[in-house]
């Protein structure tokens, strides 16, 4: 995953509830409440979690309690253990996924790992019906439901799929050339000499 | 995540499959042609000899010779395959390489020197259809499960069907695994 990947971006601006676990120096901006440069022990502060995963990377203690945010809660997670397929994953964070495998290699939690493993390999399944089986051109009211990584997925077989279609009513598309082939110069500046020639008698 | 192939089109698959040899009975008489591969001839009237498909599609085009059929684009054989497919659940059955795009060529430049080429062709459409439902049951079904599928006699055509998606499921079970 590249550094300005804009999916990991957005998906990073998720913010967590925190609360404070020491005083911290310098960080009172972050709480509009304090009037003190610092941020108190105790103090519950959203932030994103791009900042937490820099904090924890940089600093071997915990700075922040981390509870996780209202979608990796109990009763959603009940929710998506009951029936992941209908759920408008969409709509609970838009990079649910994403954002779950980034949580998770924060703060391990094997039960919450397989909750969304399960619940992914369930949502699999419906996506690979619908991926292939997408007759008409649009596609938002299938996709609704799904949040971006799964979104890519339905993109990557839809096009798999009309490529097919596509080749099956002979409407090929243009085949370019490799760029690093050798252009038609090549047979003026006499590197190949003759041209292949058909003729008949 | 960006396919490390690269997006490999069936038209690309096809003209891939164009370089096979397939056998033709010319009706000019011709010296030897020097392509960039390969040399091709010399040609003779009504004498049998092997040249590229592309080569073939060109000349029969201008009706400059017969394509011989391969033996396996017949009713007989055709149907046998398609019997032997339905017979097994899992496996699949030994299928020319490209014979998808090898018989789409023949039925679409020389459907005359193909005999009952109509039936021929449905019963391809219904081996390629078998088989696609095969990918879908014991590959794509079971990726949930496993962290690698084996799928042997798949042709290259069906596994560009489901590059894309395949390449992109299996990445997105890779990272949910590793945590």
């Amino acid at each position: 995953m590249s550094y300005f990947d804009i999916d990991d971006i957005l998906m990073q601006e998720e913010r967590l509830p925190c609360v404070a676990s020491i005083d911290v120096i310098k960080m009172g901006s972050l709480d509009p409440s304090s009037a003190t440069p610092y941020l108190r022990k105790g103090s519950k502060v959203d932030l994103p979690l791009w900042l937490i995963k820099s904090y924890r990377e940089k600093n071997g203690e915990d700075i922040f309690e981390v509870d996780p945010p209202k979608f990796l809660g109990p009763k959603y997670l009940d929710m998506l253990r009951a029936d992941a397929t209908v759920i408008n994953l969409q709509s609970w964070c838009s990079h649910f996924f994403s954002f779950a495998i980034t949580y998770l290699t924060l703060f391990q939690d094997g039960d919450l790992a397989t909750t969304i493993q399960d619940s992914f390999g369930h949502r699999y399944l419906v996506i690979l019906d619908i991926s292939q089986n997408a007759v008409q051109d649009d596609t938002s009211e299938k996709t609704r439901n799904l949040d971006q990584l799964e979104r890519q997925l339905f993109h990557a077989g839809l096009q798999d799929d009309r490529a097919q279609q596509q080749w099956r009513r002979r409407q090929a598309h243009r085949i370019l050339p490799w760029a690093g082939a050798p252009r038609r110069d090549a047979f003026e500046l006499g590197h190949l000499t003759k041209r292949p020639k058909l003729s008949f008698s | 995540m960006e396919d490390p192939l690269g997006k490999l089109m069936p038209s690309e698959v096809e003209f891939i499959a164009e370089d096979a040899p397939i056998t033709i009975t010319p009706n000019f008489q011709a010296g030897v042609f020097l392509f960039l591969k390969e040399r091709v001839g010399p040609f003779k009237p009504q004498r049998p000899m092997e040249v590229p498909m592309w080569l073939a599609v060109s000349l029969r085009r201008r009706d400059k010779c017969v394509i011989h059929v391969p033996e396996w684009l017949s009713v007989d054989a055709l149907t046998t395959k398609l019997e032997e497919e339905k017979m097994q659940q899992k496996q699949f059955v030994h299928m020319p390489a490209h014979f998808q795009e090898i018989s789409s060529i023949l039925f679409d430049v020389a459907s005359q020197d193909v005999p009952n080429s109509e039936e021929c062709r449905q019963l391809i459409q219904a081996i390629v259809d078998v088989r696609t439902a095969k990918i879908r049951q014991g590959g794509l079904d079971d990726m949930k499960d496993s962290l690698a599928i084996q799928l042997n006699n798949v042709t290259q055509m069906e596994i560009t069907s489901i590059r894309q998606f395949a390449c992109h499921a299996m990445d997105a079970f890779n990272r949910l695994s590793s945590v």
